[in-house]
């Protein structure tokens, strides 16, 4: 059976790769406004073939069939572009817009501008900038933007973080769906294939209106492509080997519609990833091993008012832990943390032991729309998802294939909106509805789980209207969410108790941005969003391993279990950002300046030691404070000349416990990046480029202080503590080669792109292997990459 | 591509096994009530029993019910004090024994140990005993029909002059890694410090 899927995959691989067609031609272009700047997120149609200029205006459709078409380009606030094009080769067009008198009326094709909110800060990892990521995990992508980075556990689980906050504070938009995992623990990194994308945005403001109380530290948005009106098979095979880990990727998704129903199109994706031990400079991270299967598959059917969409997805991976990474006690994890070396040094394996997780992640969506005369457009959005996570430790008596934590999450999201477009304002009027249901088989664990199970029910409705006026494009939104949660956990006699709670909570925006010219805007938002705290936040109870301390929620100080819902409060947080962006031809600039002050912020203190048969174990609890995280980024583009291009990011965040008067735990330090990329075309050769880019982490000068485990029993202060001093910032050398040759029809391209290429041996701050090994040592990455019929 | 057939097997076989999980939840979901974890691999209670060839077996047990939980451990010696009271110039033969006293009946969890004897060291170490000694008694052939490498089961305690102090004993946890060395490498399972006094 799954030797035969094998071969149909094969066959297909095959014929799509011989294949031969004479719609082959590609109209390339850029969208312009009446000044020559590039007009990003511009709507291009041409035909029925739809695609989205990026975010230098250009666009790029392919496959098309020799004759005359219909162009048509609309842009919000510009009158639409209609012309005819006779095609005969591949032609370069530039299109030059001319602003409306009546603005805000041509949002609309996909309704995708209204995802969110214009006013706020956003950035976008660009085709270019994910092809050179392919391979990559999600969080490591997204680590390219600045503002962004992430919290890591090992070289193979990437949490991202949106200006200092992570886990239950952002939100994952998956395909239009909110992520559903157990994304409250820090080794937990996101279900997402990477591969799936062709966008990867985030939003570093507030969005907690649209999307909720988890939205108020930003919004990652992974969107697909989309499914393009056509009746051609289309496609890509992506491949890829890392050296380090000598991981092989294979990755590829085809696309095509149906002879008799025209308005129908559908896309399968697949990827299979498996690598072994990474290394470091001087040995090998035993155990970081990973494998990894997803898939995808999604039909849609789309005419001019109306759409429906359903997709599938399923993602699968096993990941190692870092032997030493894990401790029975504070005195290994004094040792683990003194030692230079860690203590478990194997050589090269791809076999993957304990400790390890094992993930299962699926996912269906069912999104359909409705213009409405005279209305709007109606969407209705549905999303199921089953997340399994098993963790597995290092046991005693053959328990170690019996997973130490194991949990089932079962989701459903509905989402109902309608989205108006009137002359002079627009806006979007909507309903979630989010039920969830979570249980731990501790039948089959034999521990105490470390979050009880639970039930968890959500309703909101929020309002968003947008107006523009002269130079001033103006946002108001509003939200209320009410939350039911029913929490079933037990004493420490096993008594069950089940609490029940009920919260109610509003969130609000406010937007502005001011067009000084057709180079310069500046965008304000505020969003104020309330947040009552999560389960884990709430009743966590239990041994960490990774950390050697037991973990109490707000509602289990010393072990007791509260029921009192006077006892919470919901975190409070007003986020307000400010962008100012410059985007000329020659040099483009995005600098932000946020500041974000968040009212019982609950956060993990060390409240005190406990004598166990493993001897003393830290007990941190959840508690409530005041923080402050404020900073800025930057990002610069300079183009020296034609061939030469220089960017430069930067990010700065200063946190604090302004209640405590104490910093805040894993925030990340000072973070640049100096890159130069050479560009140019060698006869047959297209696009071929050097790029060299130089990343500094400076160190966390604003880290806390420095308690080691072995003095842990003997420490009475309230400040929090980090069990070894910030490691010192260091700097990397990354470079990249890519070109792409004509093959058949088509093209390939092949990169190869070399990371620390200098090995130097180094510990970042928010990767917490960095406790017990140096990071990852130099690193080569091949990637082949062959497009055929792909309409973007 | 044996490999890749084989990993698509493996995950799809899991994928499939999800999506009947997932109807089963579906279907079943909303209204059991969780069951409380069985803990059975804890060990609640550690006692060394010292044996000389005059006189009563001595005792001393560490014992905490809860595991990580709040509950507050306690110490018992024979002695009726506050440590374990050795005589000078005697031999005593110590063994071991780990209890499981969270589950009823109690579970043994000393059998655990000894089925798993080339994975576990105990290892004793002394702060202020001058006058004591501690030598290994058992090897894991003892238990597992093979291997050189002690355990720690059964040791011999050799008092010769009037000291007093403290033995931690620590069950260290070294599958596939275990050389005899102590501490060495692997996982702590249990570090539990006991007050000896030799008069």
């Amino acid at each position: 059976m799954f030797g035969r899927i094998i071969t149909i995959y094969l066959l297909l691989l095959r014929v799509l790769v011989i294949g031969q067609d004479t719609c082959s031609l590609t109209l390339a272009g850029s969208v312009v406004d009446s000044e020559g700047k590039a007009l990003p997120g511009a709507t291009v149609l041409l035909g029925k073939a739809g695609v989205i200029s990026n975010e230098r205006g250009v666009f790029n459709i392919t496959t098309i069939c020799p004759g005359i078409h219909r162009l048509q380009v609309k842009f919000v606030g510009f009158e639409d572009h209609v012309e005819e094009i006779n095609l005969t080769e591949n032609q370069k067009v530039v299109v030059i817009m001319t602003p409306s008198r009546i603005e805000l009326q041509t949002v609309d094709v996909y309704g995708e501008s209204l995802s969110t909110g214009m006013t706020n800060a956003s950035l976008m990892l660009s085709e270019t900038e994910l092809d050179q990521l392919k391979g990559k995990s999600l969080g490591e992508s997204l680590n390219a933007l600045p503002g962004v980075t992430v919290l890591q556990s090992g070289p193979a689980v990437f949490k991202p973080v949106i200006h200092g906050l992570h886990s239950q504070r952002i939100l994952i938009l998956n395909n239009g769906i909110r992520q559903e995992g157990q994304q409250w623990g820090i080794e937990h990194a996101p279900e997402i294939d990477p591969f799936i994308a062709s966008e990867l945005t985030v939003v570093k403001g507030a969005e907690a209106v649209r999307y909720g109380a988890d939205a108020m530290g930003g919004v990652i948005i992974v969107n697909p492509p989309k499914l393009h009106q056509t009746q051609r098979f289309g496609g890509e095979v992506n491949t890829g080997y890392l050296s380090n880990n000598r991981m092989g990727i294979l990755s590829s998704a085809f696309e095509g519609g149906f002879k008799n129903a025209e308005d129908w199109n559908w896309r399968l994706q697949g990827t299979v990833k498996k690598g072994g031990d990474f290394s470091s400079p001087d040995y090998v991270l035993s155990n970081t091993g990973l494998e990894e299967l997803n898939f995808s598959g999604a039909l849609g059917f789309q005419q001019h008012d109306r759409g429906l969409e359903v997709y599938a997805s399923s993602f699968n991976t096993e990941i190692g832990i870092l032997r030493a990474a894990h401790t029975g006690n504070l005195t290994d994890l004094e040792n683990s943390i003194k030692s230079n070396e860690p203590w478990f040094i194997a050589p090269f394996t791809y076999e993957i032991k304990n400790p390890k997780q094992t993930i299962n992640h699926q996912l269906l969506k069912i999104r359909a729309y409705q213009n409405l005369a005279g209305i709007g457009r109606l969407n209705i959005l549905y999303g199921g998802q089953f997340n399994q996570r098993k963790e597995f430790d290092v046991r005693r008596g053959g328990r170690n294939d019996r997973p130490a934590l194991f949990m089932k999450l079962f989701s459903n999201v509905l989402d109902v909106s309608l989205d108006h477009e009137h002359t002079h304002h627009s806006g979007s009027l909507g309903l979630n509805a989010n039920y969830k249901y979570n249980i731990n088989e501790t039948g089959e664990t034999g521990i105490r789980p470390l979050i009880p199970d639970y039930t968890q029910f959500v309703t909101g409705i929020f309002v968003i209207e947008k107006m523009r006026k002269a130079n001033w494009l103006l946002e108001a939104g509003a939200r209320y969410d009410y939350q039911y949660l029913q929490v079933r956990t037990f004493t420490f006699t096993n008594t069950l108790v089940k609490p029940t709670f009920n919260f109610h909570y509003f969130s609000g925006s406010l937007g502005a941005t001011y067009y000084f010219n057709s180079t310069i805007r500046l965008n304000n938002h505020l969003g104020i969003s309330m947040r009552p705290p999560h389960i884990s936040e709430l009743y966590s109870e239990g041994l960490h391993h990774g950390t050697a301390a037991i973990e109490e929620g707000l509602m289990r100080p010393g072990g007791e279990v509260l029921t009192d819902q006077e006892l919470i409060k919901n975190e409070i947080s007003g986020k307000w950002i400010s962008t100012l962006q410059v985007g000329s031809k020659k040099f483009s600039a995005d600098f932000s300046f946020y500041a974000n002050v968040i009212d019982n912020y609950v956060f993990l203190s060390p409240t005190g030691t406990r004598l166990t048969i493993r001897g003393y174990f830290p007990v941190w609890q959840y508690q409530q404070t005041n923080a402050l995280l404020t900073g800025s980024d930057a990002l610069f583009q300079w183009s020296v000349s034609q061939k030469i291009q220089y960017t430069g990011k930067l990010s700065y965040l200063y946190a604090k416990d302004l209640q405590r008067n104490d910093v805040l735990i894993f925030i990340p330090p000072i973070n640049m990046e100096n890159s130069i990329t050479y560009c140019t075309d060698i006869g047959k050769v297209e696009d071929c480029f050097v790029k060299l880019a130089v990343p500094t982490y400076f160190e966390q000068h604003r880290a806390p202080i420095t308690v080691y485990p072995s003095d842990i029993p003997d420490y009475t202060g309230d400040k929090i503590y980090d069990i070894a001093p910030a490691p010192p910032g260091y700097t990397l050398v990354n470079m990249e080669v890519g070109f792409k040759v004509p093959l058949k029809d088509h093209h390939l391209s092949i990169s190869v792109a070399g990371e620390n290429l200098t090995n130097k041996a180094y510990r970042n701050y928010m990767n917490r292997l960095r406790y017990f090994a140096d990071d990852v040592g130099r690193n080569f990455i091949v990637r082949l990459r062959y497009n055929f019929h792909s309409h973007n | 591509m044996n490999m890749i057939n084989k990993l698509m097997i493996h995950w799809l076989s899991r994928f499939f096994a999800g999506s009947t999980i997932l109807a089963a939840v579906l279907l079943v979901s909303c209204g059991d009530d969780p069951q409380p974890a069985n803990e059975e691999e804890l060990i609640t209670t550690l006692t060394v029993t010292l044996t000389s060839s005059g006189g009563a077996p001595i005792t001393m047990t560490f014992k905490d019910l809860d595991g990580s939980g709040p509950g507050t451990p306690t110490y018992t010696y024979s002695s009726g004090g506050n440590e374990a009271i050795l005589l000078t110039s005697t031999t005593y033969a110590a063994s071991l024994t780990l209890l499981n006293e969270s589950v009823t009946p109690s579970e043994n969890i000393t059998t655990e140990i000894e089925e798993e004897a080339d994975e576990h060291l105990f290892c004793f170490q002394k702060t202020g005993l001058s006058g004591l000694s501690i030598n290994y008694a058992d090897t894991e052939a003892d238990y597992i029909g093979s291997g050189v490498l002690p355990v720690g089961l059964t040791t011999t305690w050799t008092a010769t002059s009037e000291s007093s102090g403290t033995v931690k004993i620590t069950l260290r946890h070294q599958p596939g890694t275990k050389n005899g060395d102590c501490p060495g490498s692997g996982d702590t399972d249990i570090e539990v410090t006991f007050n000896i006094v030799i008069q």
